[in-house]
């Protein structure tokens, strides 16, 4: 399973309550893509995100995002750093 | 004693909160109540998991019913800022932060302290007690729990008897003390001679005989149906002390005045606004004009919701009408299709169509043999009813009635739901229920149902509040005429039942009426005296009517007492007949209120009894199928693991054939925990064998995944078989392995949860379930897998749509990829086409570019290529403005490969350049795809290098993205190149795999398949039949 990053913006910025809903639409769709969460980085003026995953390809974690009605900017594989 | 901002919390009874004094209201829910009983008791942190575990084991998502029932709790427990329900998201812990809860204030915690313990301090101690530990709170479907409960019952009553025997010991020389503590122990244990003794030796010695011979013939009574044995030495000598005894005679009392009046018989007053509306749905209904909506009479228990809903069922019978009536029980929760089966017991066997019968066999018919369910039998017999409900409602308008619908079974909802989604016009057949409302949220399928109608505007909830105070007179009076019935109507607070009870006492003669519904029934059960006393525990655990040949099975009587008895009971109001041989309670809370009477070591016993009786009568084939379950339920609570083991594989089998593979599942997992207390043996070998075949036949396909241990438990359990020499369980455990090894590797997880999704979606409201099951089918026939599964989702979605046109672009989307999947482009294209114009109007845009992708892809494969360029042209610019939503890589790819095939200059560079955009992009099945195709155009025009490189590559995204389909074509495409190039071996290795799963229903795509032949004719290789084993 490859690591998939997925950026987000939003202006204005995000609720809590909509994060929450578009959090609970997407979980509902990960297993139907075979997509595992990993974790999510959001901006303290909740303007950016960043949202971990795991899949297949890059595509997989776009099909996710589409149906669920999640709106993103861009998704791509990634590799992991770590110190040395 | 600590203040505790003045909350309090008492255990031991029922369970009870007051805040500074004031009772608090506690949730109507059951099982919340329940949490909260167990996490004062338990105290300590908890696993929401083993919470969930201990209460929610059905639910789709039960860590959310565990959430709701905490909210409900906080504001309970956290008063005053005083912090003790501790969550957080793994655990959850109650802390006391000062409460006063009985079982810590109580002044001796053990039995080994009472000897040191003063009177004074053991008569606080006795007088902690209330009744049984958490009295009133069982719940027999959440056997964990109860199996946690009953273990604290056998605890704490154990302690009172203890103390409650030290009490009567250190008040021998006060003996109207000591007598009331006597009396506590023998309703306690009311198998204890001791117990029965000292109370007539008390007597005796107060100079009360006539009590003390009562006492004793009552003892004698118990003894002699419930163990068979006559009174002991200590009785005897307690009685013999009575008789030489120097009192006076015991006369024969007066009989009581009795009433011949039952609650069945009941007048209905007050009701003039229901029984109008019922009337007009009735009428409605009789003119072939009845709404489609879903009749609930929701209310407190007591009310008289089966009273109105008996009412209904007059009305429609009065307008030559069929009445299908089912009653949900508590006890029989796990029972599928329950209410169901009862319910078209009562269809008359010449009504129903030939053509319907042997689809209808499971339910109506009973149906024999093992047939492994799948989806789509589910569907048919749904299917099935609701034809037969149709073809009744010809001749005469029909109302499906359903009483208690908080306690009914699973798979009865989803039938029901089913039902109400098919007669979603007007028509003659009406479908009703009756709810206690605060308890209907503790069953999840029922609770879904009630909330999908509301939301879809298809619910006439018809609430019954008390009545008022001219009703409750004229009920009042209509019981007990001549009487001043004033008291009555004070009391009763407009409850009906309370009304009828206290009438009924006050036309006995009875002066002081009761100031609480409970205290009044609990007199009112307190008078059948003889063998219709001892018979009230018996039909009380028996948890549903009663059939009087089983009764008979378990108490010994002689016929004319059995027709005392059950006259009594009747005359009394208690039961009443509702069948030939069979009875009822009156009211259930009647039962419950009889259950709570008797004390957990009877309880034990009488369960017990009536497994082994069961048992007794499934062995020689007596009783029908229903009869498993209560196996089940009576040898759990009788404490008998063995037959509960066997009662969980009959019933779980019996499921299997009613196609309720949850109820199967859940039956044999229960059936395993209660093996695994059980030593080994023969029987225990067999009997675990047949319940990992109920398991293992339940959970076919995909499911079996949940349970990574089976393939282990059951080559375990096969070669106990084998050592034991038991061939016949051998041979269906060897079976069932050829079951599980054929499903490993097929399906990824994700699809299980897709079918979870699915299920879960068919309680939905229409428009949803319709979307969902569409949605779920789509995804299943693009990840390539399940086609079966996504074809019987789709007949259900157009069933649940009935006569209402589609607005779901998933709908038509599914339909186009599984024309396209049996090779019939012909007719997926229109349909595609269909679901692009719907993605349209509703201004869908990332289903407009998959669909028009789709399009594309899908002209392309028929050899449109104008076509399918025109929609690429089309989708570009679209693509282009959607950012990566519109996959811009795969639609310069398609058009790539729609040049190439028209031999356009510069297509190849073109298709070369979209390759390395798609791989930048990550799309693996995108590529997978496209590779192909470029590796078949490369094949045919000789080019085998390059051939190989794109198939090798295609192969390798098609397998990471698990597109099985695509990875099949890729291999029958390198077979077709290492043919071509002379290189057999090569090419049989690719192709074999392909070819050992093209003879299997919906294992690979009609374009995979065409092109398996293909490397199959090119390597002379014969394409395999069905049931022929490739060489």
């Amino acid at each position: 399973m490859a690591r998939i990053i997925v950026e987000r913006t939003f202006d204005p910025p995000i609720s809590q309550e909509a994060m929450d809903a578009t959090s609970q639409r997407v979980g509902n769709c990960l297993d139907l893509y075979g997509v595992r969460w990993v974790g999510s980085h959001v901006s303290t003026d909740r303007r950016r995100m960043v949202c971990v995953y795991e899949a297949a390809d890059a595509q997989s974690v776009r099909d996710v995002q589409n149906t669920a009605e999640a709106p993103f900017d861009r998704v791509w594989p990634a590799d992991i750093m770590t110190p040395n | 004693m600590v203040d505790g901002n003045g909350l309090r919390i008492d255990l031991l009874g029922e369970l009870r909160l007051s805040m500074r004094g004031r009772p608090v209201a506690l949730p109507p829910s059951k099982k919340t109540r329940a949490l909260l009983a167990y996490l004062v008791a338990t105290g300590g942190s908890h696993p929401r998991e083993r919470l969930c575990d201990l209460l929610w084991d059905g639910p789709d998502d039960p860590r959310a019913a565990l959430r709701w029932s905490l909210t409900k709790l906080r504001p309970l427990l956290d008063a005053d800022d005083t912090l003790r329900l501790l969550t957080d998201r793994e655990r959850v812990a109650f802390v006391p932060n000062g409460a006063d809860i009985d079982l810590q204030r109580l002044p001796v915690p053990r039995v080994n302290d009472i000897v040191s313990t003063t009177t004074d301090k053991l008569e606080a101690a006795a007088a902690c007690f209330s009744g049984e530990f958490l009295e009133g709170l069982d719940l027999p479907s959440c056997f964990r729990f109860h199996e946690w409960c009953a273990a604290e019952r056998e605890k704490w009553s154990s302690l009172r008897v203890a103390i409650l025997t030290a009490l009567v010991d250190r008040w021998s020389e006060t003996p109207e003390i000591a007598l009331g503590h006597a009396r506590s122990w023998v309703n306690i244990d009311p198998l204890d001679e001791r117990a029965h003794a000292t109370v007539i030796r008390l007597l005796a010695t107060l100079g009360r005989p006539r009590e003390a011979t009562r006492q004793y013939e009552y003892c004698r009574q118990v003894l002699e149906t419930e163990l068979g044995t006559k009174p002991g030495v200590e009785l005897a000598r307690a009685f013999a002390l009575l008789k030489t005894s120097n009192h006076r005679r015991v006369h024969k009392e007066r009989p009581e005045r009795r009433l011949s009046i039952s609650v069945s018989e009941a007048v209905l007053v007050g009701r003039e606004r229901e029984c109008t509306a019922l009337d007009a749905i009735a009428m409605d209904a009789a003119g072939a004009n009845a709404g489609m909506d879903f009749v609930l009479l929701s209310g407190d228990p007591g009310i008289g919701k089966t009273r109105l809903l008996r009412y209904f069922a007059q009305a429609i019978a009065g307008l030559g009408g069929l009445a299908l009536e089912g009653r949900a029980f508590e006890a029989e929760i796990r029972r599928p299709y329950g209410i169901w089966v009862d319910m078209l017991a009562r269809v008359p066997e010449h009504t129903i169509p030939l053509t319907l019968r042997e689809e209808l066999r499971p339910l109506i018919f009973g149906a024999d043999g093992s047939p492994t369910a799948k989806e789509g039998d589910r569907v048919r017999l749904y299917s099935a009813v609701v034809a037969l409900l149709r073809a009744l409602s010809a001749q005469a308008p029909i109302a499906i009635l359903t009483d208690d619908l908080q306690w009914i079974d699973e798979a009865s909802v989803s039938l029901l739901h089913y039902a109400l989604r098919a007669f979603d016009m007007p028509g003659s057949v009406v479908i009703a229920a009756t709810a206690r409302s605060g308890e209907i949220s503790d069953n999840d399928p029922a609770w879904h149902l009630v909330r999908g109608m509301a939301r879809e505007g298809r619910l006439t909830e018809i609430p019954l509040g008390p009545l008022d105070t001219l009703a409750c007179t004229a009920l009042a009076r209509a019981m007990a005429p001549g009487r001043d019935v004033t008291p009555v109507v004070a009391v009763s607070e407009g409850n009906p039942l309370f009304t009828l009870e206290l009438s009924r006492a006050l036309a006995s003669g009875s002066n002081a009426l009761p100031g609480t519904m409970k205290a009044l029934l609990m007199e009112h059960l307190s008078r059948p005296e003889g063998a219709a006393r001892a018979l009230l525990p018996w039909a009380a655990a028996l948890g549903r009517a009663f059939d009087v040949d089983l009764l008979a099975r378990c108490v010994r009587l002689s016929p004319s007492k059995w027709d005392d008895a059950l006259e009594e009971l009747e005359r009394r109001g208690i039961i009443r007949g509702i069948g030939e041989n069979r009875y009822d309670f009156s009211h259930d809370l009647l039962r419950s209120l009889a259950y709570g009477l008797v004390s957990q070591p009877r309880r034990r016993l009488i369960h017990g009894q009536i497994a082994r009786s069961i048992a007794a009568a499934l062995e020689a084939h007596e009783g029908g199928a229903e009869f498993a379950s209560e196996l089940v339920r009576h040898a759990a609570l009788g404490g008998n693991d063995i037959l509960a083991a066997r009662g969980c594989a009959l019933a779980g089998d019996n499921s299997l054939r009613l196609f309720a593979n949850e109820e199967a599942i859940d039956l044999a997992l229960r059936g395993l925990h209660h093996l695994s207390r059980v030593k080994s043996g023969p029987e225990r070998t067999s009997l675990r064998i047949a319940l990992l075949r109920v398991h293992v036949l339940a959970s076919s396909e995909n499911r079996l995944r949940r349970w990574p241990r089976l393939l282990h438990d059951l080559t375990e359990a096969v070669a106990t078989a084998e050592a034991a020499s038991l061939s016949a369980e051998a041979a269906t455990g060897y079976y069932l392995l050829s079951v599980l090894h054929q499903d490993e590797g097929e399906t990824a997880e994700s699809v299980e949860t897709t079918l979870r999704a699915a299920a879960a979606s068919r309680r939905a409201d229409a428009a949803t379930a319709v979307a969902q099951l569409a949605n779920t089918a789509r995804c299943l026939v693009e990840l390539e897998t399940n086609v079966d599964r996504a074809r019987t989702m789709l007949t259900e979605a157009t069933a649940l749509l009935g006569r209402r046109r589609a607005d779901s672009i998933e709908l038509y989307w599914a339909e186009a990829l599984l024309k396209r999947w049996e090779g019939q482009l012909d007719g997926a294209v229109p349909l595609m086409e269909e679901a692009l114009q719907l993605a349209r109007a509703q201004g869908d845009r990332w289903r407009e570019c998959k669909c028009l992708a789709w399009l594309a892809t899908m002209n392309l494969e028929c050899g449109e290529r104008e076509a399918s360029l025109a929609c690429c042209e089309e989708l570009r610019p679209l693509a282009e403005r959607m950012g990566e939503s519109g996959e811009l890589p795969f639609v310069h790819a398609l058009e790539a490969l729609c040049r190439l095939t028209l031999g356009l200059p510069a297509a190849e560079m073109e298709l070369e350049s979209a390759v390395a955009q798609l791989q930048a992009f990550d799309s693996k099945a995108h590529l997978a795809y496209v590779l192909n195709v470029a590796a078949e155009r490369a094949f045919q025009s000789g080019r085998f290098a390059e051939a190989l490189k794109a198939a090798r590559d295609a192969l390798v995204a098609a397998e990471a993205t698990r597109r099985v389909w695509e990875a099949a074509t890729s291999r029958a495409l390198l077979a077709q190149i290492f043919a071509a190039q002379g290189d057999r071996s090569a090419g049989r290795h690719h192709l074999d795999p392909v070819l050992a799963c093209i003879d299997e229903q919906d294992a690979l795509s009609a374009r995979a398949r065409a092109m398996a032949s293909r490397a199959a004719k090119d390597l002379d290789v014969p394409i395999p039949t069905p049931n022929q084993t490739l060489s």
